[in-house]
C-alpha cells in the first residue's frame, strides 16, 4: 500500500479492533480509531492505554489482535518504513546532557536517514524554527525545561516527518513556557504542514491546539471526532429530581435518551445529551406519566472537561 | 508557511527568513542509521565535541598503546640501528610484533572500560533509547552499532600501533622490498590479532556496561572482574603443579586474546596451551557476552 499524505482521504492513522495485553492486563481493548490531517489529541487518564497505542503505532510492539495503518503502512510489519516518516516526542527527559543541541538534532536526523550535509542544515533550520537559533551550540544540560522540550520537538521534526507523535509536550512547563509550546504546536501544524497526534491529560491544552479528539478509557475508545463537533453535539440537559424516580429514568432510556453520566436507580441528578429539541417534550410527558418531580431543568454547553469526565464515567460504569 | 521578509534597497536583496522548508530529497536506510550511531560512539568514546576533560584520558591511553612503536622507531630514526647494537636480537625484534599485544593488553582493557561505558551507559541513564528505537533502528541494530563503535575505537589501539611499528620496520630496513616480501605475513597477523583483541574486549566490556546506567560502576566492575579473574587464573597456573593448571589461563581475560595473537604470529602461546584452545575460548566468551547483552537490551522497556 502506498504512503498516505495529509491531502489523501484515507486517515493518517487507522486502527480497527486493536487489542494489546500485558499478561493479565488488557492495555488496549478492541480500540478503533482514525486520525485525520491537522492536530488530533489523544485524551485519557494514566493507564488509559495512550502510551501503548503510541508504541503500537510506532511499530515497537505488535498488537495481539486487530489491524493498524500508519501513513498507509502496517507498523507491525513495516516498522522502519513507518518510523522514517514519523517523529516521536517522548513524555520523559530523553536528551543527552553533554551534547550540543545542534549536534544531537543533527545526529538524530542521520539516524532517521538524512544525508550528513542535509542533517546539519535541517538541524540548524528546525532549531531556529523552535526558537533555539542562538543557543544551538550550547550543551543541552544547561538548558531550562522549556528549552529542552523545544530540543525534543526539534529532533522529532528534523527529518521532516508527515506525522509527529507528541507525548505530554507541556509536562513540567511553567505557564509562559506552556503557552509558547502550544503556540509552537499550532505553528507546526498550520505553517509547517506537519500533522500531529498529541497525547495529553490537560484538557485546556487540547482545547487550544487540537482539531480532533480521541478519548481513551481503560483501553477503550469512548469518544472520537472533531473537537467542534464533539463539543457541539454534547449540548446537555441537566435534570434535578425531588426524589429518585426509577420509572422516569427507565422511560427516558426507553425513549432513546443518551445519559452523559453513569445513572443508578436512586439518582436525583441526571445529565442528558441534548441531541434533539424534542427531548424537552419527552421529559415533560414522562414526568407527567410517572409523577416524577423535577426541581431543575437546565440547558448547558459542555466543556471538553465535561465530555472527558462523562465519557470516562460512562466507561467505568460499563 | 512564512515566505519571509526581504530587505531591498538600490537593487540589492537579502533573504532574512526562508520559512520552513520541506525535504523531498534522498533518505538513506538502516545501514546509514547504523553508521551514524557507530560514528557517534567513536566520537563520544574519544571525547570529540566534548569538554577537554573528556578527551584527556582516552588520548592518554591511546598514546600509551602507541608508545612502544613510537619509542623504538624514534630511536632508530634519530640514532640509527646501532642504538640497539649491544642487544643480541635483530633491530626489528627489540619489540617483537607478537609481543606487542601482550604489552598493550592492560591499557586496551582500561580503554575498553572507558569506551564501552561511554557508549552504553549514558543512553540508558538519560533515557535516550526511545528516540533511537523510534528511528530506523531496532534495539538489536542499535546495540550492534554501539558494539561496532567500541570495536572500532579499540582497533585504533590494537591495530594501528603494531602496524606503525611494522611499517617502520619495513621502511627502515636495509632493503625495504625484500623485508616486505619476507614479512608480509606479519601484516595479516597484526590485523587478525588486533581485531581479535578488540572484539573480545569490546564484547565483555559492553556486556558489563549493559547492566549499569552509571559509567563509573560499569568501568569499575569490568576492570575489577578482569583483574580478579586473571589473578585467580594466573595464580592457579603458577601454584598448582599439574598439567591441567595451565588451562586455567583460558579463563584469564587478559591472556585469551594475547594467546590468539601469539598463535597467529606462529609464536609460543602463554603456558604452551594450544592456540586453538585460546581461539575457542575467545569465540565462546565473545558469543556469550554478546548474547547476554542482547538479552539485557531486549528486556528494556520504555
Amino acid at each position: 500500500m502506498g504512503e498516505v499524505d495529509g491531502a489523501s482521504s484515507e486517515p493518517l492513522v487507522l486502527a480497527r479492533e486493536v487489542s494489546k495485553n500485558y499478561g493479565a492486563i488488557r492495555a488496549l481493548d478492541r480500540a478503533s480509531l482514525a486520525v485525520g490531517p491537522g492536530c488530533t489529541a489523544l485524551l485519557g487518564e494514566n493507564g488509559a492505554g495512550k502510551s501503548t497505542l503510541l508504541k503500537l503505532l510506532l511499530g515497537l510492539i505488535a498488537p495481539d489482535a486487530g489491524e493498524m495503518r500508519v501513513l498507509g503502512r502496517d507498523p507491525a510489519r513495516e516498522g522502519a518504513a513507518v518510523r522514517v516518516r514519523v517523529g516521536y516526542f517522548p513524555e520523559h527527559d530523553c536528551l543527552p546532557v553533554d551534547w550540543q543541541a545542534q549536534d544531537f538534532v543533527r545526529h538524530m536526523g542521520e539516524v532517521r536517514g538524512l544525508p550528513a550535509k542535509v542533517a546539519v542544515q535541517r538541524a540548524s533550520d528546525v532549531l531556529a524554527e523552535v526558537g533555539l537559533a542562538e543557543e544551538r551550540y550550547r550543551p543541552i544540560g544547561g538548558f531550562s525545561t522549556g528549552m529542552k522540550q523545544r530540543v525534543k520537538l526539534a529532533q522529532a521534526l528534523v527529518h521532516d516527518p508527515r506525522l509527529v507523535f507528541l507525548d505530554e509536550p507541556t509536562n513540567g512547563l511553567d505557564p509562559l513556557a506552556r503557552d509558547q509550546m502550544l503556540e509552537l504546536i499550532r505553528r507546526v501544524v498550520r505553517e509547517m504542514g506537519i500533522n500531529i497526534l498529541v497525547s495529553s491529560h490537560l484538557l485546556s491544552d487540547v482545547q487550544q491546539v487540537a482539531d480532533a479528539v480521541i478519548v481513551l478509557d481503560r483501553g477503550r475508545v469512548t469518544a472520537q471526532g472533531s473537537l467542534r463537533a464533539l463539543l457541539a453535539e454534547t449540548d446537555s440537559l441537566t435534570l434535578q429530581l425531588i426524589a429518585p424516580a426509577p420509572a422516569f429514568v427507565a422511560g427516558l432510556r426507553a425513549a432513546g435518551a443518551r445519559f452523559l453520566d453513569a445513572v443508578t436507580n436512586d439518582a436525583t441528578e441526571l445529565m442528558l445529551a441534548l441531541d434533539d429539541e424534542r427531548l424537552f417534550d419527552t421529559v415533560r410527558d414522562l414526568a407527567a406519566e410517572t409523577g416524577a418531580g423535577i426541581v431543575l431543568l437546565r440547558r448547558g454547553a459542555r466543556s471538553l472537561e465535561d465530555v472527558f469526565l462523562s465519557e470516562t464515567a460512562v466507561g467505568a460504569a460499563r | 508557511m512564512n515566505d519571509g521578509g526581504a530587505v531591498i534597497g538600490r537593487g540589492e536583496g537579502r533573504i532574512l527568513d526562508r520559512g520552513y522548508q520541506h525535504y523531498e530529497g534522498r533518505r538513506y536506510g538502516v545501514p546509514w542509521a547504523m553508521r551514524a550511531v557507530i560514528l557517534g560512539t567513536v566520537q563520544r568514546s574519544l571525547g570529540f565535541r566534548r569538554p577537554t576533560s573528556a578527551k584527556i584520558f582516552p588520548l592518554f591511553l591511546l598514546l600509551g598503546c602507541f608508545a612502544p612503536a613510537l619509542i623504538v622507531l624514534g630511536v632508530r630514526l634519530l640514532v640509527g640501528g646501532q642504538a640497539f647494537a649491544r642487544r643480541s636480537v635483530p633491530v626489528d625484534q627489540v619489540v617483537p610484533l607478537w609481543r606487542y599485544f601482550d604489552l598493550i593488553a592492560t591499557l586496551v582493557m582500561v580503554l575498553t572500560a572507558l569506551a564501552a561505558s561511554e557508549a552504553l551507559c549514558p543512553d540508558r541513564r538519560q533515557r535516550v533509547l526511545p528516540l533511537y528505537y523510534a528511528s530506523l533502528l531496532t534495539p538489536r541494530l542499535y546495540l550492534a552499532a554501539r558494539v561496532a563503535g567500541v570495536v572500532l575505537v579499540l582497533c585504533v589501539a590494537t591495530i594501528l600501533p603494531p602496524l606503525l611499528l611494522w611499517t617502520g620496520n619495513v621502511l627502515l630496513a636495509d632493503d625495504p622490498w625484500s623485508y616486505l616480501a619476507g614479512h608480509i605475513g606479519q601484516f595479516w597477523a597484526i590485523l587478525g590479532a588486533g581485531f581479535a583483541l578488540a572484539l573480545f574486549d569490546a564484547a565483555i566490556g559492553c556486556a558489563v556496561a549493559g547492566f549499569s546506567e552509571r559509567k563509573a560502576y560499569a568501568a569499575g566492575a569490568l576492570l575489577g572482574g578482569v583483574i580478579a579473574l586473571t589473578t585467580v587464573a594466573e595464580t592457579t597456573w603458577r601454584s598448582v603443579h599439574a598439567d591441567w593448571s595451565r588451562y586455567a589461563l583460558l579463563f584469564a581475560p587478559l591472556r585469551v586474546p594475547v594467546g590468539v595473537g601469539n598463535w597467529l604470529f606462529g609464536h609460543t602461546t602463554p603456558a604452551a596451551v594450544a592456540g586453538a584452545w585460546y581461539l575457542a575460548a575467545l569465540v565462546v566468551v565473545t558469543i556469550l557476552a554478546l548474547a547476554i547483552i542482547e538479552r539485557a537490551y531486549a528486556a528494556v522497556r520504555f
